[in-house]
């Protein structure tokens, strides 16, 4: 069994999920990563045939998710491993992210309110309000030392 | 990302962006598009050709949009495609900097036209 097909905890929350389609992949911790994790959730969406709304929302939550992680996650310059497990199961699209980094449950950190003048508004800050308005929900756990993190997006049913 | 320059007339600098505006394109602009925020009066930041807008790439607008602010001069965004809309707005961006679909408006908005003379 090599590194990429060992179950993890992002896997456990996505078969808890109810699997029916998916794909894992490991990034290291560095920016130059994000490029190839955004490919790759693209070709996903390609895949099971999402709309071009649902893959760029859920192309920007995991950006905003990995940025974060990779920008402030770690108290040291060694390489980390951050895990993404992409799930179709009925009629969501779950994206979960694995990282061994700080506790962070961005459930609970403090909503940033947007700044109602440009010279009041900070320049940063918007990632995580973003990512928590482009999914349906929002799941936290810290297991095993490690922070993962469930989001997902429920599917418009054609038929309804 | 690919960042076009052009001056127009009535001291506009417009700047055309191309590609995704995500953390390695924001990065990858920032540097000139902070120079022009430095050094010109009137910006229409034509986003018309951008297809993603992550909170990096909004951490340059907002950031060249104060400057501006600072030196009297005056930034605006155009025509966002609908995603990239939808994230001016989630985000709050859109209260900040304007938004215009219209190239005469946007202008106007940059420089008002003169009154005419009676």
């Amino acid at each position: 069994m090599n590194r990429r097909d060992r179950p993890g905890a992002a896997d456990a929350a996505a078969a808890a999920a109810g699997r029916v389609a998916g794909e894992r992949r490991v990034f290291q911790n560095s920016l130059s990563e994000l490029a190839g994790a955004g490919e790759w959730l693209r070709s996903f969406a390609v895949e099971c045939g999402l709309t071009h709304e649902v893959t760029h929302d859920l192309d920007l939550a995991l950006h905003e998710v990995l940025t974060n992680i990779i920008s402030y996650a770690y108290r040291d310059n060694r390489h980390h491993e951050i895990t993404v497990v992409l799930r179709e199961h009925s009629n969501r699209i779950s994206v979960v992210v694995e990282d061994d980094g700080v506790p962070f449950n961005p459930l609970t950190a403090p909503p940033t309110h947007p700044a109602a003048t440009l010279e009041q508004s900070p320049p940063g800050g918007r990632g995580l309000r973003l990512m928590r308005s482009l999914v349906d929900e929002l799941q936290y756990a810290r297991r095993d030392g490690k922070n993962v993190l469930t989001m997902i997006v429920v599917l418009d049913d054609p038929f309804s | 990302m690919e960042m076009h320059v052009e001056k127009l007339d009535g001291d506009i600098t417009r700047i055309r962006l191309v590609g995704r505006m995500d953390h390695a394109g924001a990065t990858g602009i920032d540097a000139r598009f902070m120079e022009s925020a430095a050094s010109d009066k009137f910006l229409l930041v034509d986003l018309s050709k951008v297809s993603f807008l992550a909170s990096m790439g909004i951490r340059t607008l907002i950031t060249a949009a104060k400057a501006l602010r600072e030196r009297g001069g005056k930034m605006i965004l155009f025509s966002p495609d609908l995603m990239v809309a939808k994230v001016l707005k989630t985000s709050g961006t859109d209260m900040l900097i304007p938004v215009y679909y219209d190239l005469g408006l946007a202008r106007n908005a940059l420089q008002p036209s003169p009154a005419p003379k009676r």
